[in-house]
C-alpha cells in the first residue's frame, strides 16, 4: 500500500511537500499503526501526535483522503491505496502532520469551559446536586474529546479567523445547560454574541458528520443562537428600563 | 458597515428561521397552483380571478397571511444568500453583499406593508 | 489542498516556531456531496428571494384594481414565470424540507421554566418531533394547497 505523506520541516520548506511511502501492512492496521510503522522502520522524522490508540484522546487528527479524521480510528482496509495524509485542514503547521492548536485552546478559553456561580459556596456547605434528568439536558455535549476534527471540517473556520469554531461553542453551550452553571449570560454577552461568535455559523452540519463522539455541536450551536437572541433581547429592554 | 450588520444579526436569523416555515408552508403550494397546476389546467376557473385574490387579500388573516408570504421569505433569502456569498467569495465579500442584499430586504418589506396597507 | 484564510485558527500570542499557510480542502464545495448540498442551500436562497418578490408584485397589482391584477397574471402565466415556478417547485419542496429535517435537534432539550410539569420541560425525542414535524408540513402545505387553488370556497 501507498502513502502519501505530507512533510513539512519550517527550517528548510517554504511550503508542505508530499512525500510517498511504500509499505507492506498488516490487515488489521489503523492508519495510526502504518505512520507508526514508518517512523520506526522506514523514516524516523515523520513526525505526528497520537496518544490512547483508542478515540479517546483526540490527538491524531488529521486529514485522510481530504476527510478529517482520527488516524487511529480509521483501518487501512477501508481505504484504497494511495493513501493521502495531509495535517488538520484550517491549521498553522508546525511539522509533517503537527498543527498548532493554540489558537483553538484560545477560543476555548473565551467561552469560560467551567462551572461559574454567582457566589462560590464552600465543600462544607454540602453537594450541588444535580437530577440525571437535568445531567441528561448537556450530557451529550460533554463528550467531546477536543480532537479539532470539526474545526478542520467547518466552512466559516476556513474563512473567518474569529469564528469561536463548533467544538468551543458546544462546551460552552455544555456548561450553558448544566444546572449547576450560573454564568450562562455572561458566556452570550462575552463570547457568543460578539463578532466570531454563533451567528457567524451557517449550519453546514459538516462539525456533526465528522465528530468521533457524536457530540453534535451544529445542535448545540443552533440552540446557543436562540439562547443569545433571547439574551440579546432581554439586554435591550434591560439597558432602557435602566436609562 | 460589517459591525452595523452584526449587530442586528440576533434580529435578523430569528426571523430567517421564521422564513424556513414560511417557505416550507407557503411556497411549494403557490409555485404548485400557478405553475404545474395552471399548465395542466385543473385549476378552477375563477381560481385567479380579481374577486377571489381581492376577497381573500383584504380580510384581517388574508392581510397576515401576505406579509409573512413576503416579509419572512425576503429576509431568509437575504440572510441565507448573504452567509452563502462569504461562503464562495470570502469573507470579505460582506461589504458590498450584505448591505446590498438587505437593503433589498428592507425595502421590500416596507414596499410588502405599503402594498397590503393600500388593498 | 487549496489555501484557507491566512489567519484561520491562529493563536492570541506568538508562535514558537514558523508554521505553514492554513490549508483547506480543494474545491470543497463541490467535490464532496455533502458540500454541494451545502452550497446548492445557499444559492436556492435566490430563488427564494425571487418567488417573494412575485408575491409582492401580486399584492401591488391587486391594489392597482382589476385591469393591473389581470395583467400581472397574464404575466404570470407568462412562459418566463411559467417555467420560473415549475423548476422552483422541487426547489421549494427540498429547500423546506431540508431546514425541516434539520429543524429538531435546533431545539433546546429541556426548559427550566418552573410552573411546567417535568415532563413539559423536556424536549420530545427526536424521532417523534421530525415526524410531527413533517405531518404539519404535509398538511400544512395541502390546505394551502386547495386553498390557494379554490377547490375549497
Amino acid at each position: 500500500m501507498e502513502l502519501l505523506i505530507s512533510r513539512f520541516d519550517p527550517s528548510r520548506d517554504e511550503n508542505l511537500r508530499e512525500q510517498p511511502y511504500e509499505i507492506t501492512e498488516r490487515p488489521d492496521w489503523s492508519v495510526l499503526d502504518a505512520l507508526n510503522h514508518i517512523k520506526d522502520d522506514v523514516d524516523p522524522t515523520l513526525t505526528f501526535r497520537w496518544s490512547c490508540r483508542m478515540e479517546i484522546c483526540g490527538s491524531c487528527g488529521m486529514m485522510i483522503n481530504g476527510e478529517p479524521r482520527l488516524a487511529c480510528s480509521t483501518f487501512l482496509r477501508d481505504l484504497q491505496s494511495p493513501v493521502r495524509v495531509a495535517p488538520l485542514a484550517h491549521f498553522p503547521v508546525i511539522r509533517d502532520l503537527v498543527i498548532e492548536y493554540d489558537g483553538f485552546l484560545d477560543r476555548l478559553r473565551t467561552v469560560k469551559p467551567w462551572i461559574i456561580r454567582a457566589k462560590e459556596s464552600a465543600a462544607l456547605e454540602g453537594p450541588q446536586r444535580q437530577r440525571p434528568e437535568q445531567l441528561e439536558a448537556f450530557r451529550q455535549f460533554s463528550l467531546c474529546i477536543n480532537c479539532m476534527l470539526c474545526y478542520a471540517a467547518c466552512p466559516v473556520v476556513a474563512r473567518e479567523p474569529e469564528f469561536l469554531g463548533p467544538a468551543a461553542i458546544a462546551i460552552g453551550r455544555r456548561y450553558d445547560l448544566d444546572s449547576r452553571d450560573e454564568g450562562a449570560r455572561m458566556r452570550r454577552q462575552d463570547a457568543f454574541l460578539p463578532q466570531g461568535g454563533v451567528f457567524s455559523c451557517t449550519y453546514a452540519n459538516e462539525c456533526s458528520v465528522v465528530c468521533p463522539k457524536n457530540v453534535d455541536p451544529a445542535a448545540a450551536i443552533q440552540q446557543e443562537k436562540l439562547a443569545s437572541v433571547v439574551e440579546w433581547a432581554r439586554s435591550l429592554v434591560l439597558s432602557r428600563s435602566e436609562d | 458597515m460589517t459591525r452595523w450588520l452584526h449587530a442586528i444579526e440576533p434580529l435578523v436569523w430569528p426571523i430567517f428561521g421564521a422564513g424556513f416555515f414560511a417557505v416550507a408552508f407557503v411556497f411549494p403550494s403557490f409555485a404548485a397552483v400557478v405553475g404545474l397546476c395552471d399548465l395542466a389546467g385543473c385549476l378552477p376557473a375563477d381560481a385567479l380571478s380579481f374577486e377571489r385574490a381581492i376577497g381573500f387579500a383584504t380580510t384581517p388573516p388574508g392581510r397576515l397571511v401576505l406579509a409573512g408570504a413576503i416579509v419572512l421569505p425576503l429576509w431568509n433569502g437575504a440572510f441565507h444568500l448573504r452567509h452563502t456569498a462569504m461562503d464562495l467569495l470570502g469573507t470579505g465579500s460582506d461589504r458590498f453583499v450584505g448591505p446590498v442584499l438587505y437593503t433589498v430586504a428592507a425595502l421590500g418589506s416596507l414596499a410588502a406593508a405599503a402594498a397590503i396597507w393600500r388593498l | 489542498m487549496v489555501r484557507a484564510h491566512p489567519d484561520a485558527m491562529r493563536p492570541l500570542g506568538p508562535s514558537r516556531t514558523r508554521t505553514s499557510w492554513p490549508l483547506r480542502r480543494d474545491g470543497w464545495w463541490w467535490g464532496h456531496s455533502r458540500n454541494r448540498s451545502y452550497v446548492l442551500f445557499g444559492l436556492a436562497s435566490v430563488a427564494v428571494l425571487s418567488e417573494a418578490l412575485v408575491i409582492l408584485a401580486g399584492v401591488w397589482s391587486l391594489g392597482g384594481g382589476e385591469v393591473a391584477w389581470d395583467r400581472y397574471v397574464a404575466v404570470l402565466r407568462g412562459p418566463a414565470l411559467r417555467a420560473f415556478h415549475l423548476a422552483a417547485l422541487p426547489v421549494f419542496v427540498w429547500y423546506g424540507g431540508r431546514f425541516l429535517r434539520l429543524f429538531p435537534k435546533t431545539q433546546p432539550p429541556r426548559i427550566e421554566i418552573g410552573f411546567l410539569p417535568e415532563a413539559w420541560r423536556r424536549r420530545p425525542p427526536l424521532a417523534l418531533l421530525a415526524r410531527v414535524t413533517f405531518a404539519a408540513w404535509i398538511l400544512g402545505s395541502a390546505l394551502v394547497l386547495v386553498l390557494l387553488g379554490g377547490w375549497l370556497p
